[in-house]
């Protein structure tokens, strides 16, 4: 049994790839940066920052465009947009496989594309997803068997300095005390993240 | 002056306000905007509301119609919900196809339908794997300036409530279907209710805002409360919150919950 | 859709109007907070709204201004829910883009386009319910709404849909009988797709000079003058109902104003 719980409260392991593609300037497993700028979306003061989603199969859909909104604004604010003005920032993702936990995986994708770019961030987030079973049980991290079980699904982003909440997604329905739960769950993972993160920088610190 | 001032500096002009607690509209910090509503005003559509919230207008238009349902799920009907953020309602939108917010509004809505489970689909079939209703939600906001989405959930919500769909037969031998005249109201399961918060300046949380705090604001967190129980937490990246803050948007939430319900409440009885 | 008569024997309608009646009209202006100009109009039960965003810069390709005069673009869309089937596409189909096409020939005789060169004004007329004269309901909406915005009209642009129904079997008076079909005015839904002549017209009111006339289906042309005078009749009469709702905002206006100075 204890075996079992502790499963529940693990990440599963993660894996990244630095410069997959040869051509952006920063790309992590789903990849690119800096693009030139377009006039219509030109800000004086700021650079624009904007995402593309791209699913595995099929066009781009409605679903997809929220998921840009959540990816290209959790970006914009962590990035110091004022540095580069009158520029755009593309973070361009592509969906490789869907194990469960998309959206947090892609935040963390292109965070990792960022840093990989040398874009000047105020913060890095990581973003966790845990899923609530329908006895009660907070599961983090689920894959696609256990997704199935979970009647609700929550997406959290954390900041690295204060640990605030970035980001936040939900699907389905539930309590404030699992609300809470989830979230101080989460929280404690998203430090796993950042480390995983310091690793990679410490391994890449060469290249980047 | 006033006025000068406001185009050539807006972010100073706003924090000019917030230092002394108040908004350019008079509110308090925490305030939100009257809210006012109006059922059954398009007699050609099955069910029709007209929201106000503050200047906000945001009418909500459902048809239903008759289709087959998806293979994989044979005993389900559909809601569509589509909402249009036209360039009447503002100059920042442009003819053209659907906008990026707009999309992202529609999705927003569908969620919270499936989220809070406010319609069974079931109930919506009426003969598994050949007839079921689609119920096409058309939300067309006609002003708009700010917390668009608490008015589009508001207005589905009134509208889903005054629709009554006809009884229909389906006779399998001769594959025809006869559309009776009596009508039933729709079962509606749960109520959620929406509000959104702006925060601006990185540490100022201010409710219901309008469309130049939104403009203004670094992020946004729309929270659904339906039934007591939190349907949508939706902070799409933006500053960060504390934890506190958070809790205190979630409170307020839930406090709204009842006032609304008593407007919807209200609404109906009068117009029926 | 023969085989019910638009004019009953004591010369009603089907609604219990006379001929020569128009459909009550509620209007308001100043609806909206965030266009220029906007209105809202019930004419019976098409219910419309109307905003206009300008005089401003032109918006997308430089190369469509005018250099003396101001470019006036209109866009009309139709409620997915305001007729009874469902509508799929509410704008950007032939329909929608005749009638907004109609719209800025309109327009474009009613304002004082030499004013605002090198720039633009946008009318955007949303049908919320379509229950016949959508296009008169439109022009209705849209002067008030270009009304509310302070944009200099040379004159008040107003609409009617006449049909021109077959005369009853029988007669409630004798001398009617002789004048052939006849014109009612302000057509609902109903009337218009009864299969009669109907004839759209669209004019200056105070000096009578026709903006626009379409006609459909098929007109006698000894019948065109009587129809069309009725038609003008009919404008002049929504000119009237406009001009007091004009009056009575500007009214309400400089109470507001004097109640709050």
């Amino acid at each position: 049994m204890a075996a079992m719980a502790e499963d529940q409260h693990v990440l599963r392991k993660m894996f990244c790839e630095f410069d997959v593609l040869s051509c952006p300037d920063g790309s992590a497993m789903k990849y690119r940066n800096r693009s030139c700028l377009r006039p219509n979306k030109l800000i004086i003061d700021k650079a624009c920052v904007e995402a593309v989603y791209r699913p595995k199969v099929g066009q781009p859909r409605v679903a997809d465009k929220t998921k840009e909104k959540m990816i290209g604004n959790t970006c914009s604010s962590a990035i110091l947009s004022t540095l580069y003005p009158r520029t755009s920032v593309s973070i361009i993702l592509q969906e490789m496989q869907n194990s469960g936990g998309l959206m947090a995986c892609a935040i963390n994708a292109a965070y990792l594309a960022l840093i990989r770019s040398g874009i000047a961030m105020k913060f890095l987030v990581a973003a966790v997803t845990c899923g609530i079973t329908k006895d009660d049980k907070v599961i983090l991290d689920p894959d696609l068997n256990k997704v199935k079980d979970c009647h609700t699904e929550l997406m959290f982003a954390f900041d690295s300095i204060d640990f605030n909440i970035v980001a936040v997604d939900s699907s389905g329905q539930y309590t404030e005390e699992q609300y809470q739960k989830a979230l101080s769950l989460c929280k404690e993972a998203s430090n796993e993240i950042f480390d995983f993160y310091r690793n990679l920088v410490k391994k890449y610190a060469c290249c980047i | 002056m006033a006025l000068q001032y406001k185009t050539i500096h807006p972010v100073k002009y706003l924090r000019d306000f917030l230092a002394h607690n108040v908004r350019p509209d008079g509110r308090g910090l925490l305030k939100f905007r009257p809210m006012a509503l109006n059922v059954r005003s398009i007699s050609s559509a099955d069910g029709s509301a007209l929201v106000k919230i503050g200047n906000t207008s945001v009418i909500c238009g459902i048809k239903a119609e008759l289709a087959t349902p998806k293979a994989e799920e044979p005993d389900r009907g559909f809601i569509v919900p589509n909402v249009e953020l036209s360039p009447l309602s503002s100059s920042k939108f442009r003819p053209g196809p659907p906008s990026e917010e707009a999309q992202v509004a529609s999705q927003f809505v569908f969620d919270v339908i499936l989220n809070s489970g406010c319609i069974d689909t079931k109930c919506l079939c009426i003969v598994p794997d050949k007839l079921a209703w689609v119920l096409y939600c058309d939300l067309v906001c006609l002003n708009y300036d700010g917390s668009v989405l608490d008015a589009c959930i508001l207005a589905l919500m009134a509208a889903l409530n005054t629709v009554s769909l006809p009884e229909v037969e389906y006779d399998h031998e001769k594959s025809t279907t006869t559309v009776k005249t009596e009508r039933v109201p729709l079962k509606i399961l749960s109520m959620p209710v929406s509000t959104t918060h702006a925060i601006f300046d990185d540490e100022v949380l201010l409710a219901d805002p309008t469309c130049e705090e939104e403009d203004l604001a670094s992020g946004t967190i729309t929270v659904v409360v339906s039934e007591g129980k939190l349907c949508s937490v939706w902070k799409p990246g933006g500053s960060p919150l504390t934890e506190s803050q958070m809790d205190g948007c979630v409170d307020r939430a839930k406090n709204r919950v009842s006032s609304v319900l008593d407007l919807i409440n209200t609404a109906l009885k009068s117009s029926s | 859709m023969a085989g019910f008569d638009l004019l009953s024997d004591q010369g009603l309608r089907l609604d219990g109007r006379r001929s020569n009646e128009l459909r009550k009209i509620q209007c308001k202006l100043g609806v909206f907070s965030q266009p220029d100009g906007s209105s809202y109009l019930e004419q019976g039960n098409t219910k419309v709204l109307a905003a206009v965003y300008g005089p401003h810069e032109i918006r997308g390709s430089r190369a469509k201004r005018l250099l003396d005069q101001v470019l006036v673009n209109c866009q009309y869309s139709m409620a997915t829910f305001s007729t009874g089937e469902r509508k799929r596409r509410p704008r950007g189909d032939r329909k929608s883009q005749e009638m907004s096409s109609h719209l800025r020939q309109t327009f474009e005789a009613a304002i004082k386009t030499e004013l605002y060169p090198r720039s633009q004004i946008d009318i955007f007329v949303e049908v919320l319910q379509a229950d016949g004269g959508n296009y008169s309901a439109c022009v209705n909406a849209a002067t008030l709404a270009l009304v509310d915005a302070g944009i200099p009209l040379h004159e008040y642009v107003t609409s009617c849909t006449t049909v021109l129904a077959p005369p009853p079997a029988t007669s409630w008076d004798d001398e009617k009988l002789e004048e052939g079909e006849i014109a009612l005015v302000d057509a609902s839904h109903r009337e218009e797709t009864s299969g009669s002549p109907t004839l759209t017209v669209a004019a200056l009111a105070d000096s009578g000079r026709l903006v626009l006339c379409q006609v459909g289906q098929r007109l006698h042309l000894d019948r065109m003058n009587r129809a069309l005078e009725r038609a003008l009749q009919g404008c002049k009469d929504v000119r009237d109902v406009l001009d007091e709702a004009v009056r009575d905002h500007l009214a309400n206006c400089g109470i507001s104003e004097a109640a709050s100075s």
